[in-house]
């Protein structure tokens, strides 16, 4: 199936499968505005009085102080006017360097469609100097950048038609000359009323441009408390005329994909989002983290460089350094192949500083005669702190793929304590489908063929048939958690 | 407020929405929720939205940055409670079940990828915007979702990496 096969089944499938539209939606949802509207001004009016107003207390809970409040607040001033659309672009340069007139001027006259490091993102076609206008360029921790905005020449649908433009990150070294800077992010069809940021992994740099008087904050992680509960906590920074330029310290992973950001204008929230994110030094190595095998060894150097890279994905998502997570392979082990080598499975365990788990299963073959490994994950997790892992149940749904001659089919994983010697898949309704005998505590077996033994969940016994508990498959709502985007409404 | 703009906007709109929310919400019944719950949302903003220009990707985008948190807002206060009278269903001969099964597998934010890129046919970066993240973290998505999807629909090639890569 090829890219086009793949968008032709998407459009088919949209087409057909889609509801039809409803009539009158657009007065429903105005009719749900206006009720919300008040029920928020409700219960504004309730907190004032219980936090003083007792006379009024009995007025606004009978409900008629509450309507006068709903037309000032709901169609008079209208939501539109809570916050003034500002173009966060617009204005003379900012930055350290913006007094350098000559230096802003080289740095307006670079080529947006050449750079000396390959890896470095070019656009197709050079827009006019005319249209270039340097809205940032500055000294950056490790750096030097500068963003400008020109005529867009790049093609894309644009996210805002009226603005016309696309902008450019161009970054280079400490005390670069304008000549050193080179594009790092082009983005078509600039939204003039979103913030631009760009974030630099290996020096932690930060620029988030947003219009003079915004408040910014930044979340540099989430919080996972031990209960596996995720939280943000975004603190202030100084944006002197709308532009925060922080340090925040190299990240942990090869690219940083905890930090987040917080635009708001007059006390309302604009955007929460993750920063645009690059990497200075492309010859960054995969981080070396200490793994601790619990059962199962290592396999070929293929499933090796899975697991390594995993283990990178868990410092992006987190943001932790990697001396504060323990990194474990809760079991590893060969999965049968229909063709090819075996595959092989390895459940990867990140206890995180409160105790709770981030999980990852990793499910990889090698490929062909190039010495390739194709990889996709069975699941991801988060588990709260206290059990130990070597106690804990793990069903893990695998699904079949194949590439370069090789073969795995749909497979599912039991993985208990070692004291567990059997297992039974049960079914949608709870009943028992298949047992399955399992060896030091963990087994891999095909899916189940039948459709209608759909597996729901795994009940692990001990020898004398005790039941050690019961669990469902692994879905993907670890990765969920985590890497959510916090606040964007 | 004047919402006469806004009901032009849903009744040209709205096919294509909820075309969209279906890819990525998976049912029909959650694709209307979907739909109205990003209408809602940009309805509070219209007037800075329609100021800023044509209001479809700022739209597209609420729609999408609401999938991806579906689980949060459930727990939250941002449930569509309203009921939707059940429609007829399409003829299931026209249904690629296949398709919708193995797009249903992926996770949220692994299926808004494929569908922003491969359905609505966004670049990375728009679909960046759209998702809240950043582009690297759309490719990443993106090729792990095709990858999923290739495996789940026809014997086709895993995404490969080189040893020691």
């Amino acid at each position: 199936m090829d890219d086009a096969d793949l968008q032709a089944r998407l459009t088919r499938l949209a087409e057909h499968t889609a509801p039809p539209p409803r009539d009158g939606l657009a007065d429903v949802v105005v009719a749900r505005h206006r009720s919300r509207r008040r029920q928020t001004l409700g219960t504004v009016a309730v907190t004032a009085a219980v936090a003083g107003l007792v006379v009024l207390t009995t007025t606004t809970l009978d409900g008629p102080s509450v309507t006068p409040a709903t037309a000032v607040g709901a169609d008079a001033a209208g939501p539109e006017s809570a916050v003034a659309a500002a173009d966060v672009l617009a204005g003379p340069p900012r930055g350290s360097l913006a007094g350098d007139t000559a230096f802003v001027e080289a740095v307006r006259q670079l080529p947006w469609t050449e750079a000396d490091d390959p890896n470095r993102p070019t656009a197709m076609t050079e827009p006019s100097l005319d249209s270039r206008r340097v809205v940032f360029v500055g000294d950056v921790a490790g750096g030097r950048w500068a963003l400008l905005v020109a005529e867009d020449t790049m093609g894309s649908e644009p996210a805002d038609p009226a603005s016309g433009l696309a902008a450019a990150w161009f970054t280079g070294p400490a005390g670069a000359a304008p000549d050193q800077l080179q594009p790092a992010s082009l983005i078509g069809g600039v939204d003039l009323s979103t913030p631009v940021t760009l974030s630099d992994a290996a020096t932690g740099a930060l620029v988030v441009l947003a219009a003079p008087g915004d408040q910014i904050e930044v979340s540099e992680r989430p919080e996972v408390a031990a209960d596996g509960t995720v939280s943000r906590s975004f603190a202030p920074v100084d944006a002197p005329a709308g532009v925060a330029v922080l340090a925040l310290g190299p990240a942990a992973g090869t690219y940083d994909e905890a930090l987040r950001y917080r635009v708001s204008r007059d006390g309302v929230e604009l955007v929460t989002a993750m920063p645009t994110g690059f990497r200075s030094d492309s010859t960054w190595p995969t981080p070396d983290v200490p793994v601790e095998w619990l059962r199962g060894e290592p396999g070929s150097a293929g499933a090796r460089s899975v697991l390594s890279g995993a283990v990178d994905h868990v410092l992006q998502i987190t943001g932790l350094p990697a001396e504060e997570i323990d990194v474990a392979v809760v079991w590893a082990g060969d999965v049968p192949a229909v063709t090819g080598p075996p595959g092989r499975l390895q459940l990867l365990a990140a206890t995180l500083p409160s105790g709770a788990v981030y999980l990852e299963a990793l499910l990889s073959q090698e490929m062909g005669e190039q010495r390739t490994t194709g990889s996709t994950w069975c699941g991801t997790d988060l588990r709260p702190a206290g059990t130990p892992l070597t106690e804990q149940l793990f069903l893990l749904d695998c699904p079949g793929s194949s590439g370069g001659g090789s073969e795995l089919g749909d497979h599912v994983a039991l993985i208990g304590p070692t004291a567990a010697a059997s297992a039974w898949l049960l079914d949608g309704s709870g009943e028992r489908a298949v047992e399955v005998p399992l060896t030091d505590g963990a087994a891999v077996v095909p899916a189940p063929a039948d459709p209608a033994t759909d597996v729901a969940a795994a009940e692990f016994l001990a020898a004398d048939g005790t039941s050690l508990g019961r669990t469902e498959p692994v879905g993907y709502d670890g990765l969920e958690s985590i890497s959510a985007t916090a606040g964007w409404d | 407020m004047d919402g006469t703009g806004f009901e032009d906007f849903v009744s040209r709109e709205q096919p294509a929405l909820l075309r969209l929310a279906v890819l990525l919400a998976g049912d029909r019944g959650h694709a209307e929720d979907l739909v109205q719950t990003a209408l809602l949302k940009s309805y509070r903003h219209w007037g800075r939205i329609t100021r800023s220009g044509e209001p479809t990707a700022y739209v597209r985008r609420v729609l999408v940055t609401t999938h991806t948190s579906w689980r949060r807002r459930l727990s939250t206060t941002e449930q569509v409670v309203e009921t939707l009278p059940d429609r007829a269903a399409p003829s299931a001969l026209e249904d690629d079940e296949e398709l919708r099964t193995a797009l249903r597998a992926l996770p949220p934010r692994m299926r808004t990828a494929v569908v922003l890129r491969y359905y609505a046919d966004l670049s990375e970066q728009q679909t960046a915007d759209a998702m809240g993240c950043s582009a690297s973290t759309v490719n990443t998505q993106t090729a792990r979702g095709l990858q999923r999807l290739r495996a789940a629909l026809t014997p086709a090639e895993l995404a490969g990496v080189e040893e020691g890569a």
